[in-house]
């Protein structure tokens, strides 16, 4: 563990920054708990071999990939036979991952492909100043999560635009700015909702159910300027210290992700949002601040066994988890993990394969009972094991929702007990 | 007499779909029915209700696959010439009487439509600034569109809307203190060098200009520059340069919004390239048009590759001691680089002000009503009435009684307007035929994927765009047009895939020469400018399966092993003919997005080859099927897999339709360079096969001739992409008619290019919703 200081003010590993308290009252144990959840997807995958343990239970025997988050034994749970059914297109599938639901699907399900942490967004909506924050690697990340109305929601890869946007507070001219620009959308949104009946009038009756778009979207940014208004005139919480410098757009991935971590526990901490994703995008992404790695992590994981390749796969991979083991130790010690759900894996199961069956499913904190390989029942076939949304069910009902099945789910995952 | 007609018409009927039920039973039903359904086909439940769009899919897929020999399989005996014949008759007749065509749905502009609409509705300049930059590539209207609509159309009447006083003319002059520094530019104290072209590496830009200039406008730069070193004295191979080119002074424009102008980011915009002369310093001038947020970045086009690579190799080559971030070393330096001493920049110029825009638009009125219905009209595309607009003029009252200047409330106005359904909808009117002002919207938006202009709009004001010739010459007028790229790039984006280069980039080390010579936009215009060309000289479509030419600039002839072109521009090259790069599965481009940057796929190829040529889509694997598990240790080739692969039975149908063109295309390696051996295990690669009509060959340029007879196949293909873009909607089996039509003029006349766009133009489809 990289020195972190617990207490009233912290400094973060690698930033360099410090903040001035007030924080959350994360330390009162006597309010009800802020659930969180934050996933991070891989769009690479995690070698199986390497990934999962030989062994279930409680006594399962750590994974190579899983022995550097030894010391958060307790505070994890690791899935076996967990996948999206009907899904399996390499690649092209790794969008469903917090969805199960193809985006070219998205029209044959009552709520869309709407991905899981959107889910607990919307139920969250109003709480904190951000709805959601979504990280990316690269500039063409961001294909993640999506919307209700299948929209994909962009990404930034730019910790010092999440640094501003968590702890710059705007000078009263850009306030006055905003609220102006609040109003003047307000009357402008009314216009166009005449315009909008007028025609709708005239159209028949295809083209009125695809205007029935306009006028959700209409009301939908009615509610949300509402929403962002009322945090215009709040004070953000302060940090003293300099933002993070861009690491520039296709950053070294072993630099950046340790940054992105301290933006994530930073955004929790101030309770700036609730809902973090997280997705690492690795075609083009350069791996040479990982030592000893020469080749492309895309090239290394089409690996065709050649132990050479192999090799320097584990030690990515390895940086992988090693980096995620350091985010559970930030977020231990800042008190945010029994609260926080953390969701890490990826829509790819086996990358040498191109395949989706199987997926590396790991969650940590968030008030589970954790400390076990927990081996879900596994189909006969191909696409038969449990669904992974499954997964997902259980971890909104953790949330608060109240709701027994989340897209291509059947159920939910109670196997998995709340603490 | 009618009611007799009628009644034998059904016997007939009732008795040709039992000649078809005993059809489908001798030659079918034992891979397609109650025991097996292979390819997740099953027909002895298919009846023979036309009506279903369903049902009508499948008997026309069956009548594709029998009448083009596919079906029955090899090993099954032949159905009788005259049986097929009568199944035949059958399906047509039932698919022509079946259901009637579908009407086009209201649809959105795309976010590429959007962004052409608001330069010409304006008239503003969007090369840099793109109004739609945020916009998701989908179609759904979602709340997340709807605020980037919002946030677009404040900055578009921003631009537009300029009442204020002219923006000071400001001179900014910079000498080697204000020059930025990177991996690929030396800082020396009274100038700076650039030494790498490498695109992340070699970048020189003001550093005092972090949030780029602050006014739209016209700029002025100059540059004072020299061109030291010596191009000739050292390993062009270890410099990677071309020692005979002229040294080139390049002028890129980026924003730092998206990131920082010492990287590439989302996309440079290259403005300028500039030859210069060896050995001399020079004051170059250029006029630019930059957009606020943007600022120019110069940078060394031809010169030397990535830095580090370069000097370590220099340094063991001469003996000398490597290069290091030392001035000492770097002045010793003799290699070649672009000596930057000075750089101008003096701008917004306007030649009127307030601007273009502002005076088009406004035409000195002061009248909101008068100025808003003027532009609804273009805006919306079709005649509108001042009761349609009143709730816009309302806001914009409203905002003058509560104390905003006329402009600034015509902002929110025209705000308004950009963000109704009106403009961001294409509406189209009852189904049936299109009216006047829809049907030039359909022409506008499929040539240029861009509003009409004055002519066209001036000829639906009229009622003659219903008029068959009007249409046709305009068609040829606007395919004459410089919009009409849009058709081309949009076209060949989605036709070809070739909006997904760059989604499975090629790996860095492996195919570093792919990015030190900018490969993949080469590789692009490539494709662009042969299509171009076989549209404008109205060439076959089969030009498209194989070709004695394609277009080529340096860059990408050395790419492909041709070594004797010179300079940056794309030219037409004559292949000769039987050569393997004739055609666009010749073409880099194809060969890369086929690819998954690591290793090539005849899958991924063969499906590419199927569904772009052949116009078939093969069905999903089932999901029990394990896929591959490539082995590179092993002595087993990618074709010796697939080959076990293809035992297994549930994937041999489908495997061995698909493969046998992969493996034509294997002598292309993943970037599309010839290779007889693969990389790994010093194996050779094998590119002959069997198409799954039996057709032997021994190569890539055997397969083209193969397909060469299925030209026919192609250019239904083709029609039908074409009908799909543009009507912006699926074809059903209804419009069979349709595309049958176009085929009969077509064939007779080659299937040239321009005749089918212009047989669209005229076909039922396009002039019906």
């Amino acid at each position: 563990m990289d020195g972190f200081i617990v207490g009233r003010r912290a400094l973060l590993r690698g930033t360099g920054v410090a903040l001035a308290l007030p924080f959350l009252d994360a330390m009162a144990s006597s309010r009800a708990p802020t659930r969180r959840m934050v996933c991070i997807g891989n769009d690479l995958s995690f070698n199986p071999d390497t990934w999962l343990p030989a062994t279930t239970g409680t006594a399962f025997k750590p994974s190579p990939l899983l022995e550097p988050l030894e010391r958060h034994r307790q505070s994890y749970t690791v899935f076996s036979h967990l996948e999206h059914p009907m899904i399996n297109k390499g690649h092209e599938s790794v969008h469903a991952y917090l969805s199960g639901v193809l985006s070219s699907d998205a029209k044959a399900w009552p709520d869309g492909n709407i991905t899981v942490d959107q889910r607990a967004a919307e139920f969250l909506a109003g709480k904190t100043r951000i709805p959601s924050l979504h990280i990316g690697v690269s500039p063409t990340s961001g294909r993640m999560s999506w919307t209700r109305s299948g929209v994909a929601v962009p990404t930034t890869c730019k910790p010092a635009e999440i640094f501003q946007a968590l702890f710059r507070e705007d000078s009263a001219d850009e306030k006055r700015q905003r609220i102006h620009q609040f109003e003047v959308d307000r009357t402008v949104l009314d216009a166009v909702m005449a315009q909008a009946k007028d025609l709708q009038r005239k159209l028949g009756r295809a083209d009125q159910a695809k205007l029935d778009e306009y006028f959700t979207s209409v009301r939908a940014v009615e509610k949300s300027i509402a929403e962002l208004g009322q945090w215009v005139h709040k004070p953000k919480p302060q940090a003293d210290g300099k933002a993070p410098t861009n690491p520039g757009g296709w950053a070294e991935l072993g630099k950046l992700v340790p940054i992105v971590y301290d933006m994530i526990v930073l955004a929790l901490r101030t309770d700036s949002t609730r809902v973090v994703t997280f997705q690492m995008e690795g075609t083009q992404q350069p791996v040479s601040s990982v030592p000893d790695v020469s080749l492309g992590y895309h090239t290394l994981t089409h690996h065709g066994k050649s132990p050479e390749r192999l090799e320097q796969l584990l030690l990515i991979e390895k940086f992988h988890t090693s980096s995620f083991a350091k985010f559970l130790d930030q977020l231990q010690a800042a008190n945010l993990l029994d609260e926080t759900m953390v969701l890490l894996g990826s829509g790819m199961g086996n990358a040498n394969q191109h395949t989706c069956r199987d997926l590396p499913i790991l969650l940590a904190g968030g008030g589970f009972k954790h400390g076990q390989h927990l081996d879900v029942p596994k189909g006969t076939t191909g696409g038969q094991n449990t669904p992974l949304c499954n997964l997902y069910a259980r971890m909104l009902q953790r949330l608060g929702l109240d709701i027994d099945k989340f897209n291509s789910g059947s159920g939910a995952l109670t196997a998995l007990e709340f603490a | 007499m009618r009611l007799g007609l009628a009644l034998a018409l059904l016997t007939t009927s009732a008795a040709h779909a039992d000649q078809t039920k005993s059809f489908l039973a001798k030659h079918c039903i034992s891979c397609h029915g109650p025991d097996k359904q292979k390819g997740n086909r099953r027909f002895d439940t298919l009846d023979t209700d036309f009506r279903s769009e369903a049902n009508a899919t499948l008997w026309q897929e069956i009548a594709d696959q029998i009448s083009s020999g596919e079906m029955p399989p090899d090993d099954e005996p032949r159905p009788p010439k005259s049986d097929v014949r009568r199944l035949k008759a059958f399906i047509d007749h039932g698919l022509a009487r079946g259901t009637a065509a579908p009407s086009a749905v209201l649809r959105r502009l795309t976010a590429l439509e959007y962004r052409n609409t608001i330069r010409d509705l304006f008239g503003i300049d969007t090369t840099l600034f793109d109004p739609s930059g945020a916009f998701p590539r989908d179609l759904i209207t979602s709340g997340y569109l709807l605020q980037q609509c919002l946030a677009s159309a404040q900055t578009v009447v921003e631009k537009v809307i300029t009442p204020g006083p002219r923006p000071p003319v400001v001179k900014i002059v910079v000498d080697a203190r204000g020059l930025s520094s990177g991996p690929g530019v030396w800082n020396f104290d009274d100038h700076a060098d650039i030494v790498s072209r490498y695109p992340k590496d070699g970048r020189l830009f003001i550093k005092n200009l972090p949030d780029g200039v602050p006014h739209d406008g016209h700029y002025r730069l100059r540059v004072k520059v020299e061109v030291v070193g010596d191009r000739k004295g050292h390993s062009a191979q270890v410099l990677r340069i071309h020692p005979d080119e002229d040294p080139q002074l390049g002028v890129l424009i980026n924003t730092p919004a998206r990131g920082s102008l010492g990287e590439p980011g989302l996309g440079d915009h290259l403005s300028k390239t500039i030859a210069l002369e060896e050995g001399k310093t020079e004051e170059v001038e250029l006029r630019l048009w930059l957009d606020r947020g943007f600022a120019p970045v110069l940078t060394y086009p031809n010169g030397p590759g990535k830095v580090n690579s370069m000097s370590q190799k220099l340094a063991k080559q001469l003996d000398i001691p490597p290069l290091n971030k030392s001035r000492a070393t770097r002045a010793n330096f003799k290699g070649p680089r672009l000596r930057i001493w000075s750089i101008e920049l003096e701008g917004p110029l306007f030649n009127q002000w307030p601007a273009e825009p502002h005076v088009r638009l406004f035409q000195k009125s002061h009248d909101a009503a008068e100025v808003l219905e003027r532009l609804a009209v273009r805006a919306y595309r079709r005649k509108v009435t001042p009761a349609e607009i009143r709730p816009i003029t309302t806001l914009v009252h409203q905002r003058i009684e509560a104390g905003e200047t006329f402009h600034e409330a015509m902002k929110a106005g025209v705000k308004a307007m950009l963000c109704s359904p009106g403009f961001l909808y294409l509406e189209q009117g009852a189904d049936g035929p299109l009216d006047n002002h829809a049907l030039a919207s359909r022409l506008s938006y499929f040539l240029w994927s861009s509003m009409p202009d004055a002519r066209l709009t001036a000829l639906a004001d009229r009622g003659e765009l219903t008029r068959r010739q009007v249409r046709l010459t305009e068609a040829r007028r606007m395919l004459s047009d410089p919009k009409a790229r849009a058709f081309t790039e949009n076209f060949v984006d989605q036709w070809l895939g070739l909006r997904r280069m760059g989604e499975m980039p090629p790996d860095q080390k492996k195919f570093d020469r792919y990015y030190h010579e900018s490969v993949e936009a080469h590789s692009i215009a490539e494709t662009r400018l042969f299509f171009q060309h076989i549209l404008d000289e109205n060439l076959g479509l089969a030009t498209f399966i194989d070709s004695d030419f394609t277009f080529l600039n340096q860059r990408l002839a050395e790419h492909y092993g041709l070594t004797d072109l010179k300079g940056d521009h794309f030219r037409k090259v004559s292949l000769g003919p039987r050569s393997e790069r004739g055609g666009l599965l010749g073409h880099s481009s194809i060969l890369t997005l086929t690819s998954n940057g690591v290793e090539t796929s005849p899958v991924t190829r063969g499906i590419w080859v199927l569904q772009t040529i052949l116009g078939r889509t093969p069905s999903p694997p089932p999901p029990s099927i394990k896929p591959l598990e490539p082995d590179i240790r092993g002595a087993t080739t990618i074709r010796e897999q697939l080959a076990k692969h293809r035992d297994v039975e549930g994937c041999a149908d489908c495997h061995s339709k698909m493969d046998p063109y992969g493996f034509a295309l294997e002598t292309f390696d993943p970037v599309g360079i010839s290779r007889v051996k693969y990389e790994e295990g010093d194996r050779e690669v094998d590119s002959s096969g069997v198409t799954p009509d039996g057709r032997a060959f021994a190569n890539v340029v055997e397969l083209k001739k193969i397909l060469l007879t299925q030209t026919d196949q192609f250019a239904r293909s083709v029609t039908q992409k074409m009908l799909t873009y543009a009507t912006g909607r699926t074809l059903a089996s209804a419009d069979r008619v349709a595309v049958d039509r176009i085929l009969a003029q077509l064939k007779p006349r080659a299937f040239g290019l321009r005749d089918l766009v212009l047989q669209v133009v005229d076909s039922e489809p396009f002039r019906n919703k």
